[in-house]
C-alpha cells in the first residue's frame, strides 16, 4: 500500500471526532435553528466527567465554588463511568434548551451566536476551576491495538471510531426522514405555527431534539477522550473545523456531514505526509489552515450571491441607535475622558486607557454588525495584523508617528476585503463561521510566523513622538502617562464621531438598508456587494486603529493578544453592551473589556479575575434572552435619569445663550 | 500556545502523594522535619505574583505551593529577618494585557519584588516590572522573555535544560544516532523544537522535526511520519499520551524520550503499558526521595497546601522559589530586603543551595539564551514498570550542546 493512503487512512481519526461533533451540530440546528458554538465545550465538560469517574470515582457538576463535589466509589468501570456521563449530558441538554435556547427560539441568529458563545465561556471556565487544565487522558475504549494492512501499521480504534461515526450518521439520517418524530422535528422546524395546528408542539420536540443532540456531544467528547487528552483549551476548539464540516453540510445533512468530517481529517493527515516529502512547504500551521481556506472557498463559490426571497429578512434585529450631535457628544467625552485620566493612577489609568483602546475595537463591529448586519469572528485578527505591521514599517521603513500607525490601520483592510468576500454570499451564523475559519487561519499562517510576530517574545513597538515630543505611554518613572492617554482618547473619540456620521451618510443608509432587507435594498438600487465590502474595509480599518492604540500601549505586540479566542469575546461584550450603538462600544470598554477600567477595579479590590468567565458567560446568555439590544439601548434608570438632567441643563443653558445673544 | 506551557508539569505525583500521606502523618511526631516552630512579627514585606489561573490552561498549583511555603517560612524560620512574609496574588489568562494589567495593580499596591510564577502574558507583565524596577525571584521560564529578563533569577531551566539533558541522554546512553522531534505545531512548539534540533545536531544526531497540529485531536499521521527513528522526542506538552500511543500503534520501533509530564501519574495510566522505557529530564528529587529538602519539603506541603494540589515539577517550583528566598535572606541584611537587595543576593554569581534541586549559581550565562536561569542540572528518570524511577546517575548537564 501507497505510504499516502496509509496517511489518508490516519486521517480517519481526527476525521471522526470532526464528524461527530457536526452531526450534534447540525441536529441542534434542524431542532432549534441554533449554531452551537458551545457544543464541543459541553462534550468537553462530559468528558471531564467521565475519566474522573474512571480514574478515582469523583462527579462534579458544572458549577463552582457551590457544593459541586461527589465521590461515587474508588474509580467506575467504563459502562457505568459512561451511563452517569451520559445522564449529566441528557440533563445539561435539557436545562440548556430550557433556560438559554427556547426563550431564544424568536431571536436573531445573531443573539443565538452570541448565547452559545456564552455557554463556551462558561463551560470552558468552569471546567478549568473543576479539574484544573492539566491534560487528562484514558485507556482506549474502543477495541485497541494495531492492525497490518499491507505491511503498514495502523490503529484499529481508528477504523472502529469511523465506523461509529457512519452508523450514527446513517441512523440520525433514517431517524429524521422515516420516524414521526423525525418527520415531526423537520416539520415544527419548516413551520412551528404550521406544526402547532397539527398538534405538534415545537418546543417540546425541541426539547427533546437538544438533549439527544447534547448526549451525542457528550458521547463524542467520551470517545474523543482516548484519541486525544480532555482539557479545556483543545477540546473547545475541535468546534472549529467541526463548525467547518457542518458548514459544507448545510446544517441539514447527516451525511454529509459525516462525509465531510472524515475528509478534513484525511486532508490534514496527507499534508502532514506532503510536508515530510516536499520540505519546501511551510511547515507552520499548513495542515490548520488549508482545509479551512477549501471550505471558504468552496462554501463562496457554492452559495447564491443574492439571498432568497425570505432568507435575508429576519424577524429583529438588534435596534441601532441614532447619534444626537455626534461632535458635541465626542468634545464631552473627550472631556470626561481627560478628567478622568487626570484623576486617576497607575493602574486603574492605565486600565481606563485599555477602555478607550477596546472602545475603539467595538466601533469596528458597531459598523460591521451593528450598521450591516454581517456578523464577523475575525476583528482581532484584523487588530493584530496592524499592530505587527507597526512594528515592521516603524522598524524597517523608519516610519514615524502619525504616519506609521495610518499606514499600519490600512494594511488591515486587505484582510477585511478578503474576509468579506465570502460575505457576497454568506449571511448570518454561516458568515460567522466562515469567518471564525479565518480568523483561525490567520492564527495559524500569520501570527505562528515568528519573523512577522516575534514569536512568544513577541516585538518591541517604539513609542509615538511627533515633532520630538515622546508621546508614549512611558517616560523614565512615568507610567502610564496622561498625556498618552489622552492622545488615545482623542483618536478614540475622532473615530467615534466618525462612525456616527457614517450612521446618517448615504452609505451609513445603504448599509442599514441592507442589514433591513438584502432584496428590497438591491432592488432600491443599492449595490449590496460594494457596500458590504465598504462595511468589511472600514471596519477592519477601525479594528486596525485599535490593534496600533493597542501596540503603543502594550509596548510589546505578541500573538495571544489577537488569538481567535479574543475575537469571540470582543463580539461578547460589544453584544451584551449593544451592538447596535457608539455608545454601546464605549460601554462595553469601560464596562465590559477584560482589562478595561471597571474589570480592573473589581478585580484590584476583590481579586476575583478567576471568575471573570464564568461571569462574562452567564452575562452574554442573559442579555442575549433579556436585552438582545444590549445594555445600551435601555440603560439602568439611575443612569437615564442622569443623562436626561444633564441635558436637559444643558438645553437650557443653549437656549439661554441664544436668548442673550439675540 | 497554551497547550504547550503545560512542559513543566511533573512526574512526580503519585508516589509523592502516598509519601506526603505518610509524612503528613507523622508530622506531628517529634522528629518532624519542620524542625521548631519560629513565629514570624511585625510588619509584613509584601510580594507579588501573577500566575496563570484563569482561561482554558491553569496552573493553580504554583501559587499553593508558594503560599504553602510562605507559611512554613512564617511560623517555622521567623519569615525574613523576622519579618512575615505576605503574598498578593493576581490571576492572569495568560494574555499579555491581562498580566501587564496584573502588574500594575501589584505595583499600585507596593509590592518589594514579584515572586516568579506561570506567566505566559510575560511580555506584557514584563515591561511594568522593569518600569517600577521590580525583581522577579523564581518563576518558570516558558516565554523567552522571562528567560532573558535582567530583573530575574530563576532557579531551573525549562525548554533547555530538560530538553538538553535528556536529548544528550539519548545520544550519549542509548546510542541514538537520528532523532525525530514531534513538536506542537504553534509558536512554543517551535521554539522548544528549535531548541532540541539544535542541541541534537551539535551531538551529531540527523533530525526532522515534526509539526502536530495542536487543532488535530488525533496524532497518528505525525507518528507516523517518526517511523524510521531510533528516537522520538515528544515535545507535545498538551498530547502526550495519545503521541506516544500513536507512535507505538503505528509501528514506531524506537525509542521515545521527551517532557517530564509525559511521565506524570494520570499520563502514564492513560498512555498505559507502552510508556514503559520513556526517558526524561526533571530538575528536582522526587519528593518521595531519601533527601532532606525532599523529607521537609512533603512536610510542608502536607501540613499547608490544599489536599488536592497537583503535585508537579512547578508546584515544586512554588515552593522552591520561597525556601530560596528565605535562605538568601539570611545572608543579608535586613536593609537590603528590597527588589534590587534580593536580586543582588541571589545573583551574587556564588553557589547557593537550591531546595529540592541541585545548588544554583546566577552568572548569566548558565544556561545559553537564558540568562536568568540559574541552574542548569537535571536528573534523567524513566518510566519502569508503570513507575518513575531516578536513573542511578548523578545530576548531568546537556545545555552545554545548545549553540543558539
Amino acid at each position: 500500500m501507497s505510504s499516502y493512503v496509509l496517511f489518508l487512512l490516519l486521517g480517519l481519526g481526527s476525521g471522526a471526532v470532526y464528524a461527530i461533533l457536526a452531526l450534534g451540530l447540525v441536529l441542534k440546528y434542524r431542532s432549534a435553528g441554533v449554531v452551537d458554538f458551545g457544543h464541543s465545550a459541553v462534550a468537553m465538560y462530559v468528558a471531564y466527567v467521565y475519566v474522573y469517574l474512571r480514574q478515582d470515582g469523583t462527579f462534579q457538576l458544572p458549577w463552582p465554588v457551590l457544593p459541586h463535589h461527589f465521590s461515587v466509589g474508588d474509580g467506575l468501570a467504563v459502562a457505568p463511568a459512561m451511563v452517569v456521563s451520559l445522564a449529566l449530558a441528557a440533563v445539561l441538554g435539557a436545562v440548556l434548551y430550557l433556560l438559554v435556547y427556547r426563550p431564544l427560539r424568536g431571536a436573531t441568529p445573531l443573539a443565538r451566536v452570541c448565547a452559545s458563545v456564552g455557554t463556551l465561556l462558561y463551560f470552558q471556565a468552569v471546567g478549568v476551576l473543576n479539574y484544573t487544565s492539566n491534560s487528562q487522558s484514558t485507556p482506549a475504549i474502543l477495541p485497541g491495538g494495531s492492525i497490518e494492512i499491507a505491511g503498514v501499521t495502523f490503529p484499529a480504534d481508528r477504523l472502529w471510531f469511523a465506523g461509529i461515526v457512519i452508523a450514527l450518521a446513517a441512523l440520525l439520517a433514517a431517524a429524521y426522514h422515516f420516524t414521526r418524530f423525525g418527520l415531526a422535528t423537520r416539520a415544527a422546524a419548516e413551520n412551528d405555527r404550521g406544526a402547532a395546528v397539527m398538534g405538534i408542539s415545537a418546543e417540546r420536540l425541541g426539547l427533546y431534539n437538544w438533549v439527544i443532540a447534547t448526549v451525542l456531544a457528550g458521547l463524542a467528547g467520551i470517545l474523543i477522550a482516548p484519541i486525544s487528552t480532555v482539557d479545556a483549551a483543545t477540546y473547545t476548539l475541535f468546534v472549529v473545523p467541526a463548525l467547518g464540516v457542518a458548514l459544507v453540510a448545510r446544517f441539514r445533512s447527516f451525511g454529509l456531514a459525516a462525509l465531510a468530517g472524515l475528509l478534513l481529517g484525511m486532508t490534514q493527515s496527507e499534508i502532514t505526509k506532503l510536508q515530510a516529502v516536499w520540505e519546501w512547504l511551510p511547515h507552520q500551521g499548513l495542515p490548520d489552515a488549508v482545509p479551512f481556506v477549501v471550505i471558504v472557498v468552496t462554501m463562496t463559490l457554492l452559495t447564491r450571491a443574492v439571498a432568497a426571497r425570505g432568507e435575508s429578512v429576519v424577524a429583529q434585529l438588534p435596534s441601532i441607535g441614532r447619534p444626537r450631535a455626534p461632535w458635541m457628544t465626542a468634545a464631552g467625552c473627550f472631556a470626561a475622558g481627560t478628567v478622568a485620566l487626570v484623576l486617576l493612577h497607575g493602574s486603574l489609568r492605565n486600565a481606563m486607557i485599555t477602555s478607550f483602546v477596546s472602545a475603539c475595537l467595538g466601533f469596528s463591529l458597531v459598523v460591521l454588525t451593528g450598521y450591516v448586519g454581517q456578523v464577523s469572528l475575525a476583528q482581532m485578527s484584523f487588530a493584530g495584523i496592524s499592530a505587527f505591521v507597526l512594528v515592521h514599517i516603524t522598524n524597517g521603513w523608519g516610519l514615524g508617528f502619525p504616519i506609521a500607525p495610518l499606514v499600519a490601520s490600512l494594511f488591515a483592510v486587505p484582510l477585511g476585503l478578503i474576509v468579506g468576500v465570502p460575505a457576497l454570499r454568506l449571511r448570518g451564523v454561516n458568515l460567522a463561521v466562515v469567518t471564525l475559519a479565518a480568523a483561525t487561519t490567520v492564527d495559524a499562517l500569520v501570527f505562528n510566523w515568528t519573523w512577522f510576530t516575534g514569536g512568544l517574545a513577541g516585538k518591541d513597538v517604539a513609542d509615538p513622538t511627533l515633532l520630538g515630543w515622546d508621546l508614549g505611554i512611558a517616560k523614565g518613572d512615568a507610567y502610564p502617562r496622561v498625556i498618552f492617554g489622552v492622545l488615545v482618547l482623542l483618536v478614540v473619540c475622532v473615530v467615534g464621531a466618525l462612525v456616527a456620521r457614517l450612521r446618517d451618510s448615504p452609505t451609513g443608509r445603504s448599509m442599514i438598508a441592507i442589514r433591513s432587507n438584502e432584496r428590497a435594498a438591491a432592488a432600491a438600487g443599492i449595490r449590496v456587494a460594494r457596500t458590504k465590502l465598504i462595511a468589511f474595509a472600514l471596519s477592519a480599518w477601525i479594528a486596525g486603529i485599535g490593534g496600533v492604540l493597542l501596540a503603543y500601549q502594550t509596548q510589546t505586540v505578541s500573538p495571544p493578544s489577537f488569538a481567535t479566542f479574543t475575537s469571540l469575546n470582543l463580539l461578547a461584550v460589544v453584544f451584551i453592551a449593544g451592538i447596535g450603538r457608539i455608545g454601546g462600544a464605549a460601554f462595553s470598554g469601560v464596562m465590559m473589556a477584560a482589562n478595561g477600567f471597571f474589570v480592573a477595579f473589581v478585580d484590584k479590590e476583590l481579586n476575583v479575575g478567576k471568575y471573570q468567565l464564568i461571569v462574562a458567560g452567564i452575562l452574554l446568555a442573559l442579555t442575549a434572552i433579556k436585552q438582545p439590544d444590549g445594555v445600551a439601548a435601555n440603560p439602568p434608570p439611575p443612569l437615564v435619569k442622569l443623562g436626561r438632567r444633564i441635558e436637559a441643563s444643558w438645553r437650557t443653558r443653549r437656549r439661554i445663550e441664544q436668548v442673550t445673544s439675540s | 500556545m497554551q497547550s504547550r506551557l503545560k512542559a513543566a508539569t511533573g512526574a512526580l505525583a503519585l508516589a509523592g502523594c502516598v509519601a506526603l500521606a505518610m509524612t503528613g502523618a507523622s508530622v506531628s511526631s517529634a522528629a518532624s522535619p519542620l524542625g521548631a516552630a519560629k513565629k514570624a512579627t511585625g510588619k509584613p514585606i509584601v510580594f507579588g505574583m501573577i500566575n496563570l489561573e484563569a482561561g482554558p490552561v491553569t496552573f493553580p498549583e504554583i501559587r499553593q505551593a508558594a503560599q504553602a511555603g510562605i507559611s512554613y517560612v512564617n511560623n517555622y524560620r521567623g519569615g525574613l529577618h523576622g519579618r512575615p512574609i505576605k503574598l498578593l496574588t493576581c490571576t492572569t489568562d495568560g494574555q499579555p494585557a491581562t498580566s501587564a494589567r496584573c502588574a500594575n495593580q501589584l505595583a499600585d499596591k507596593g509590592v518589594v519584588a514579584m515572586l516568579g510564577a506561570a506567566d505566559t502574558g510575560a511580555s506584557g507583565s514584563y515591561p511594568v516590572y522593569n518600569r517600577k524596577k521590580l525583581s522577579v525571584i523564581g518563576g518558570l521560564p516558558f516565554t523567552p522573555v522571562e528567560s532573558n529578563a535582567k530583573n530575574g533569577a530563576i532557579f531551573l531551566s525549562v525548554s533547555v535544560g530538560d530538553n538538553a539533558a535528556v536529548t544528550a541522554y539519548a545520544a550519549k546512553k542509548l546510542g541514538a544516532k537520528s532523532m525525530a522531534i514531534l513538536q506542537a505545531s504553534d509558536n512554543q512548539g517551535k521554539y522548544s523544537g528549535s531548541i532540541i534540533a539544535n542541541v541534537a545536531k551539535n551531538l551529531g544526531l540527523k533530525t526532522t522535526q515534526i509539526d502536530v497540529t495542536s487543532g488535530a485531536p488525533d496524532q497518528s499521521a505525525p507518528a507516523a511520519a517518526a517511523a524510521g527513528y531510533d528516537i522520538a522526542f515528544v515535545e507535545t506538552p498538551g498530547s502526550c499520551p495519545p503521541v506516544i500511543k500513536a507512535l507505538r500503534s503505528t509501528g514506531f520501533k524506537g525509542k521515545i524520550i521527551g517532557l517530564d509530564n509525559c511521565a506524570s501519574p494520570p499520563a502514564i495510566a492513560a498512555t498505559g503499558s507502552v510508556i514503559n522505557g520513556f526517558w526524561f529530564a526533571q530538575p528536582y528529587y522526587d519528593i518521595d526521595a531519601n533527601k532532606p529538602d525532599a523529607r521537609l519539603g512533603a512536610a510542608i506541603l502536607a501540613k499547608y497546601a490544599p489536599k488536592n494540589i497537583a503535585l508537579d515539577t512547578l508546584a515544586l517550583a512554588g515552593l522552591s522559589e520561597v525556601m530560596n528566598l528565605q535562605q538568601v535572606s539570611t545572608t543579608i541584611p535586613a536593609s537590603k530586603l528590597t527588589s534590587a537587595g534580593i536580586l543582588a543576593a541571589i545573583k551574587d554569581g556564588k553557589v547557593h543551595p537550591n531546595f529540592m534541586g541541585h545548588p544554583y549559581q546566577c552568572t548569566g550565562k548558565m544556561v545559553p539564551a537564558q540568562s536568568a536561569s540559574c541552574d542548569k542540572w537535571e536528573l534523567i528518570k524513566a518510566v519502569q514498570g508503570g513507575k518513575v524511577v531516578t536513573l542511578n546517575a548523578p545530576w548531568t548537564v546537556g545545555a552545554n550542546y545548545y549553540k543558539p
